[in-house]
């Protein structure tokens, strides 16, 4: 088991002393194995709260974190003998904005400083980054370019390299499309699945956008308003009816398709394509 | 990080909330001015129990303006020991002689020692120091048994002990009058009143609304670049940072980490915030108008009559007396 929250809770205090809660009673389990989980919720629906509950970054008010071997409480975060970062070397997460985390003077320093904190060889540490800058897809080229001289895509390629060179167990994207053109979109999408295929690593990512549940995500997590109200497959959540309660929205492929049966005399057995086309051709030959 | 607190405004509502932001700076001008003035001790000492007196008038609670202080007990402490141990003049009250031998320097130690690792358990820091203090002089004091290789005599002055506490209090006023202009007076309130009072020095040639506007924005980004830094902090302790441990190699790194992205995310937001204004035609130096206008009010010609008073009626003691 990889990751477990039990009845998570996390409050904090506003500006005007008033307490928030940014999640509420939150359970679910995420094994450490060929999971590959969408995040999706409105904005301030609580997911990158949740989401740095994930490697330890965050301790619940309320509730209890299970990262593999360790449990996170609001007790034992403070305590200094219980070590995060090891956590954080299973777990890895990548920040919305790689203004962040980009500091070194070339692009191959700054993907192997995550490797070198945990204790990697200068070789090693440089290895791992090389193979981790190739599955984003930058290539030699860009090694001792300085991270600030690249365009957003290229920042974000670096900051995602820059945890999937620490090898995570599992890994955690908070909206890793975000700011990038839809080609580089697809492709960052494609490397992510290529990874799982090819290492079983569970892979959670936050996204806005409901193409990349449907043609990705094997599980979805609905948050809304800090509660995780759906947890099951992407087909179940387009066929709920509160899907649009939660501020959730179909995919493109699902609303032609709908768009399309409201102009058909016949009604479907099935909502694909297929099924589709052969009901438009026999509606034509009759 | 999150308890970096500057110019801590605290809600609330009394004549010292109401005052002009213009008025709360002359007079605090006008207060510090007498309080440099006054060379007698129990002046200075009136002074302070009518500061306590405006206090729950104010409705602050001393509790608030401790915080006020706390940052700066260390210089209080200090100067105030300086003034006693190195100020001869006058009759002499009292001394102590402290002799030093291996033993009774090493329990003094072992008890300074025990007090900086106790200290992170126990709730009263400060009074367990002095407490602990107390302990240690005893000790140098009276448990002399042999070989002393050293003393030390602290003698006491009159005078010395009596300017240590004329210092201490001049220090404590001064610090309790400008924890009420922050605590009573909102960042944006201040910084508008600022330029105002410092609208005279245009004569000159200087340009007080720019100063204002640049004291505006730092005061503003405070919380913002805060709360970046926050980020960052999580950001790279995702990558193994860990801000907590380390060695001093390894922290250089670490403040590295936070320092380069944090310099890189100020221009950017200075940038964003230039282009921003421009967007919304802002010129440098032309004449503006105010959301929120300043008005003056009868309390405000009070208050600084009094303050004035006040200054005038110390330089006449000091001169008179």
């Amino acid at each position: 088991m990889g990751i477990r929250l039990n009845a998570v809770s996390h409050v904090y205090t506003a500006i005007n002393q008033t307490p928030v809660e940014a999640i509420k009673n939150v359970s679910l389990s995420i094994h450490a194995n060929d999971e590959f989980i969408a995040l999706v919720g409105e904005t301030g629906s609580g997911k990158s709260t949740l989401a740095q509950h994930f490697n330890a970054l965050m301790a619940p008010t309320s509730g209890e974190a299970q990262l593999f071997d360790v449990s996170i409480t609001a007790e034992t975060f403070k305590d200094k003998k219980i070590k995060k970062t090891p956590i954080r070397k299973r777990i890895g997460l990548v920040f919305q904005f790689p203004e962040y985390q980009l500091f070194e003077e070339t692009v191959l320093k700054d993907v192997a400083f995550a490797p070198k904190n945990f204790g990697l060889k200068d070789a090693e540490a440089n290895e791992l980054a090389k193979h981790a800058l190739e599955l984003v897809g930058l290539d030699e080229s860009y090694y001792s370019r300085s991270p600030f001289h690249l365009s957003g895509g290229e920042k974000k390629r670096v900051s995602i390299a820059g945890i999937l060179a620490m090898e995570p167990d599992i890994l955690v994207l908070d909206e890793p499309t975000s700011g990038l053109d839809p080609q580089s979109q697809e492709t960052l999408m494609q490397v992510f699945q290529t990874i799982q295929e090819k290492t079983h690593t569970s892979i959670v990512f936050i996204t806005h956008d409901m193409n990349w549940v449907e043609s990705y995500a094997k599980r979805v997590l609905v948050m809304h308003q800090g509660e995780l109200v759906f947890d099951g497959t992407p087909g179940d959540l387009f066929n709920h009816p509160e899907l649009k309660t939660w501020k959730m929205d179909e995919p493109d492929r699902i609303k032609v398709l709908n768009e399309i049966k409201t102009h058909l005399k016949t009604p479907l057995k099935s909502l694909d394509f297929n099924a589709v086309i052969q009901a438009i051709k026999t509606e034509e030959t009759s | 990080m999150k308890n970096i607190v500057i110019g801590r405004y605290i809600p609330g509502d009394s004549f010292l909330y109401r005052m002009d932001p213009r008025v709360k700076l002359i007079a605090l001008f006008l207060l510090f001015v007498a309080v440099f003035v006054i060379d007698e001790l129990w002046v200075m000492g009136g002074a302070l129990l009518g500061i306590l007196i405006l206090l729950p008038l104010g409705k602050i609670s001393l509790k608030k303006v401790y915080f006020g202080l706390r940052p700066l007990l260390f210089l209080l402490i200090f100067t105030f020991v300086f003034q006693i141990l190195f100020n001869t003049q006058g009759r002499l009250l009292t001394t102590l002689r402290l002799e030093f031998d291996p033993l009774n320097t090493a329990i003094a130690g072992g008890l300074f020692i025990a007090w900086l690792f106790l200290k992170r358990f126990t709730k009263f820091t400060f009074l367990s120091f002095l407490g602990v203090f107390a302990a240690i002089l005893t000790v140098l004091s009276q448990l002399t048994i042999y070989l002393p290789f050293g003393t030390y005599t602290i003698a006491i002055y009159e005078e010395g002990l009596l300017f240590a506490i004329f210092i201490l209090l001049r220090l404590i006023i001064i610090v309790t009058l400008s924890t009420i202009l922050t605590i009573t007076t909102k960042p944006t309130d201040l910084n508008l009143g600022l330029e105002r009072v410092l609208k005279p020095l245009k004569v000159i040639k200087v340009n007080t609304e720019e100063i204002a506007m640049i004291i505006g924005i730092a005061l503003r980004y405070i919380p913002t670049l805060l709360d970046e830094a926050n980020k960052i902090i999580l950001a790279q302790a995702s990558r193994g940072v860990d801000f907590q441990e380390g060695k001093f190699k390894d922290k250089i790194v670490q403040i590295i980490s936070l320092l380069v992205p944090m310099f890189i995310i100020s221009f950017q937001r200075s940038d964003e915030l230039a282009n921003a204004m421009e967007a919304r035609c802002f010129v440098p130096g032309k004449p503006r108008t105010r959301l929120n206008q300043l008005i003056w009010k009868p309390l405000d010609s009070v208050v600084l009559a009094v303050t004035f008073l006040f200054m005038v009626a110390s330089i006449g003691v000091r001169i008179l007396w």
